[in-house]
């Protein structure tokens, strides 16, 4: 039994205090399991980030460094320093950040504090995208045609014409979609090659390329798994094909697409690659799954998904605490019982895992969707979700809130779980319509547009659907909302809520005309 | 009609005369009315209109007016110089557009301006910035002077439109 293993027996507590290196609605999750698990959190914030929710999430919070991601959040140093100062002894990386990070997890591991996922071997392995490639490739995986390494223009130049064109140039060492581009002529490539490697760099501080042909059309489709350096077992996949400049806007369980031959295939693909790389903690395999049935390993993510709440809605299990207990040093069967429990379906070792209905998400992010996508930053000043059973919000934000521009547009994850597909789908859109968020230009109205769509009603969702169709333009605002406003308007100004706590200060608000003299 | 919605939506004009009593709205859409029951519930406007009931939610920004109804958001500028001319009458707060030291004060209590003229005169990062008449009113009340240091947001000048 290793030291970890002993300890995990003899202990109740996995950890005794847990730092959460992250912001936003994954800060905000990962404390709301520590704190049902008893265990004590520090969450860390970079100084644009003092009023931030996340913030207030934990039982303690660490100010870590300035507003770029580069002197917070993305500093090792800063952060360690924090976990020693509060005594914490596991460190959550969340995703993004640090999480894929196989320095900073060796770094962790020579400081004695658990990296609550992959040993940095593993995460080397199959983190990296080029390595997985191989590995999978080694495996007998189905691999998309390509290249794991492309050093200079012209060497992709060359790769690309030995698969074809168009063909994909991504980061090796991120995800998230930073450092992607689809490149469709030999002249396309240099000012692509050039700005893949740039946002490669700043996203990742890693500038490696890797080629692939671009599998069109496609669907994404992904595998999670949970491992425990031993055992492998997958939960089930997740289909998340609507995305927009390569990020996930929607996500959904089970896809309409996987039949139960292709769901079977795919999860031994994911099992193998877990198995070979004796991973510990959670993972996703994710794949391109073409028209004709063939998938195509993509690439592995060592970390937690932002979309894992759809499996955490059909499974019943808690996949943060499954994390925890398996760095801990817990199996599988045991990170599967304990995890299933917080979420009422609690799951006996070596029973069969069941996974029920359907979930989708959609992704609420500060973004004009009907400008490019472009991130919106401003203030919050009226926040107000919709609750209802089988709905679940996970956000990182409050009502009086400033977004800064210096982080992802995310704001919160909405999902919801139904008996079937049409029932997550209305569902979800009661609780997109039933949500009001104002002082920042969100997706919102897009998100309901997407749900609306007869496209997405049949299932007919593909990696490029949202970027290839015109969607409706902004509507004319309904009388029952120049109604409100005129009410609003016509408050006695003592009355006014919204307006209470958040402009009455602003010198903009009466101001008039001024300038420079 | 007494009273308006003067606002401005992706640059176009949206006027829309209205008229409250208690919790009853009715506005004058050109071709058409709409009656409803507004009232407020929190963040939310429970709007009933016939045996339709919606909810809104509405915010005013520091340049913008925001509402949001089924899940849509709108987002209006304020219109106000047209407010003023039509004759809405409010009072106006010149209010410190950042944090820095009254350098003139050329307000005096009870004067007649006209739009455009200057008020109160900050400095602030080595720069001075006029502060003008957003309308034409009377000055009704001064609440700084020459040398002073300001906070941003704090009340300067108020202005009342002439009757």
């Amino acid at each position: 039994m290793s030291p970890a293993r002993a300890d995990y027996a003899a202990r109740r507590k996995p950890f005794r205090k847990v730092l959460v290196a992250n912001r936003g609605e994954i800060a905000v999750r990962v404390c709301r399991t520590l704190r049902e698990m008893g265990i004590p959190s520090v969450t860390v914030t970079s100084d644009a980030d003092r009023g931030a929710p996340h913030a207030r999430a934990g039982d303690e919070s660490v100010a870590i460094g300035p507003a770029p991601a580069a002197e917070s959040y993305l500093n090792a140093s800063a952060i360690l320093d924090a976990a020693r100062r509060t005594g914490a002894d596991a460190i959550h990386p969340g995703y993004g950040f640090l999480s894929e990070n196989a320095t900073f997890a060796a770094e962790c591991r020579d400081l004695g504090v658990v990296f609550i996922g992959p040993a940095p071997e593993s995460m080397a392995r199959l983190g990296d995208k080029s390595a997985a490639r191989r590995t999978a490739a080694s495996l007998g995986v189905p691999v998309v045609p390509g290249a794991e390494e492309v050093a200079s223009v012209e060497r992709a130049v060359t790769e690309a014409e030995r698969v074809g064109f168009p063909v994909m140039l991504k980061a090796s060492g991120g995800g998230g979609g930073r450092g992607m581009r689809v490149v469709a002529s030999a002249s396309e490539m240099n000012a692509a090659y050039e700005a893949a490697r740039r946002e490669a760099a700043s996203a990742f501080g890693n500038d490696r390329l890797l080629l692939e042909k671009y599998v069109h059309p496609a669907r994404h489709v992904e595998v999670q798994i949970l491992a425990d350096g031993r055992e492998a077992k997958a939960l089930g996949e997740r289909e998340c094909s609507l995305q927009r400049r390569h990020q996930k806007l929607v996500e959904e369980s089970p896809s309409a697409a996987v039949g139960s031959k292709t769901r079977a295939a795919m999860e031994n693909a994911a099992v193998t690659l877990a198995q070979a790389a004796e991973y510990a903690g959670v993972m996703t395999a994710e794949f391109l799954l073409g028209a004709d049935g063939s998938f195509y390993f993509l690439e592995v993510n060592t970390r937690l998904q932002v979309e894992h709440p759809v499996t955490e809605m059909r499974s019943g299990l808690d996949l943060v605490r499954a994390q925890i207990l398996i760095a801990a040093g817990g199996s599988v069967a045991e990170a599967l019982a304990q995890a299933g429990q917080a979420g009422g379906t609690a799951a006996k070792p070596g029973a069969p895992l069941s996974l029920r209905g359907h979930a989708i998400e959609a992704r609420l992010c500060a973004e004009d969707a009907h400008h490019g996508f472009l991130p919106q930053t401003g203030k919050i000043l009226v926040l107000a979700w919709h609750e209802e059973e089988g709905v679940r919000i996970d956000s990182g934000i409050a009502q009086g809130q400033s977004l800064s521009p210096y982080y992802d547009s995310l704001l919160a994850k909405i999902i919801a779980h139904g008996r079937d597909r049409e029932d997550a789908r209305t569902k979800l859109l009661r609780a997109l319509r039933g949500t009001a968020l104002l002082g920042v230009v969100t997706n919102q109205s897009f998100l309901i547009d997407l749900l609306e769509d007869e496209s997405f009603v049949r299932a007919e969702t593909f990696t490029h659907t949202v970027e290839s169709r015109q969607w409706p333009a902004p509507a004319e605002i309904p009388d029952t909302g120049l109604a409100a406003l005129a009410a609003f308007s016509s408050e006695p100004r003592s009355a006014g809520g919204a307006e209470e706590d958040t402009d009455r200060y602003s010198p903009w608000q009466r101001l008039g005309a001024w300038g420079r003299s | 009609m007494s009273r308006r919605l003067a606002l401005r939506r992706g640059g176009t004009p949206v006027t829309v005369p209205y008229e409250r009593k208690g919790d009853r709205i009715l506005l004058d859409l050109g071709d058409r009315r709409f009656e409803a029951e507004v009232k407020r519930e929190g963040s939310w406007f429970r709007v009933r209109s016939g045996e339709s009931v919606t909810r809104c939610a509405v915010a005013r920004g520091s340049r913008q007016m925001w509402v949001s109804c089924e899940g849509r958001t709108y987002v209006l500028d304020e219109d106000r110089p047209e407010a003023a001319a039509k004759g809405a009458a409010s009072t106006d707060e010149i209010r410190a557009p950042m944090t820095g030291r009254v350098v003139q004060v050329a307000a005096e209590k009870g004067a007649s301006v006209r739009e455009g003229d200057l008020l109160v005169t900050i400095e602030a990062m080595k720069m001075e910035f006029r502060l003008t008449a957003p309308e034409d009113g009377i000055v009704s009340e001064v609440r700084c002077g020459a040398g002073v240091r300001v906070e941003l947001g704090d009340l300067l000048v108020t202005l009342e439109p002439r009757t």
